[in-house]
């Protein structure tokens, strides 16, 4: 069921020469329940949320946020990173339940 | 809990409420109704964070709170020598004050990131980013909330 989630991730570039800044733009679908809402017959929604999300580039962290439970539904994240080297973009997001969402990019640096 | 209370009474009880809220808010803006003031307090170790260098980007209105476009950035060069390596975003009127807290490095860049957040009420945002020499910086901004975005 998690695992069929599949995210929605954006390079503005997919080459870069070194030392370029390329941005990277995803969104994932969740519900990110927040733990305040109540269900029809009044009993709390437990919380539900995407809480650690980890860009890596060739292995070497680049990008890391911790959500809390005012990220709003299908998080959307956008940052930057400076090109070093060519390999995977690799963006994990972790949630409450310990399971993860996986997406992953390549970028060639020359 | 008490047996009764008729609707005029009930009214007036909450418009009292809400009067002493309303006058605590003005008298002392500092005492904020979450976590906020001491999520900021845990993230900084208790130093004082500089106004400055910290951008923060939010609608000035926000017609549905439950999707708001918020975006930080911070002024740095982003060298091994000098960068932003954390920055916390913190809301004083949601039921939970933490809202992101963003981790860079020299790899980042520009330290800069973009997320949509969810606002109950009209209220302050504030980032606060960490260097990596120690200092702290600050931002504030306020996003008047037509339509909040909890409970819903």
């Amino acid at each position: 069921m998690a695992t069929a989630i599949k995210p929605r991730i954006k390079l503005d570039k997919k080459e870069a020469r070194k030392g370029d800044i390329v941005e990277v733009k995803a969104l994932v679908q969740h519900v990110m329940e927040n733990g305040q809402r109540k269900d029809a017959e009044g009993k709390t929604i437990p919380r539900k949320i995407l809480n650690k999300f980890v860009c890596t580039v060739a292995g070497k962290q680049v990008f890391a946020a911790d959500f809390e439970t005012a990220i709003s539904a299908n998080p959307y994240i956008q940052f930057k990173f400076r090109a070093a080297e060519s390999g995977p973009v690799v963006l994990t997001w972790t949630d409450d339940d310990g399971s993860t969402i996986v997406g992953e990019e390549t970028i060639t640096v020359t | 809990m008490m047996a009764r209370l008729n609707r005029r009474q009930v009214l007036g009880v909450s418009a009292g409420a809400l009067a002493t809220a309303a006058l605590g808010a003005a008298v002392s803006p500092a005492a904020a109704a979450n976590d906020s003031a001491d999520l900021i307090k845990k993230f900084t170790g208790g130093k004082a964070a500089t106004e400055g260098k910290v951008k923060l980007d939010l609608p000035e209105i926000a017609e549905n709170g439950n999707t708001v476009p918020l975006t930080v950035s911070v002024e740095s060069p982003m060298t091994e020598q000098s960068y932003v390596s954390d920055v916390l975003i913190v809301a004083d009127g949601n039921p939970n004050g933490g809202m992101v807290t963003f981790h860079f490095s020299p790899a980042s860049g520009v330290a800069e990131a973009n997320t949509r957040v969810r606002l109950a009420a009209t209220q302050n945002i504030t980032a606060v980013a960490r260097m990596n020499d120690g200092s702290f910086f600050t931002a504030s901004r306020q996003v008047k909330v037509t339509i909040g975005g909890c409970g819903g």
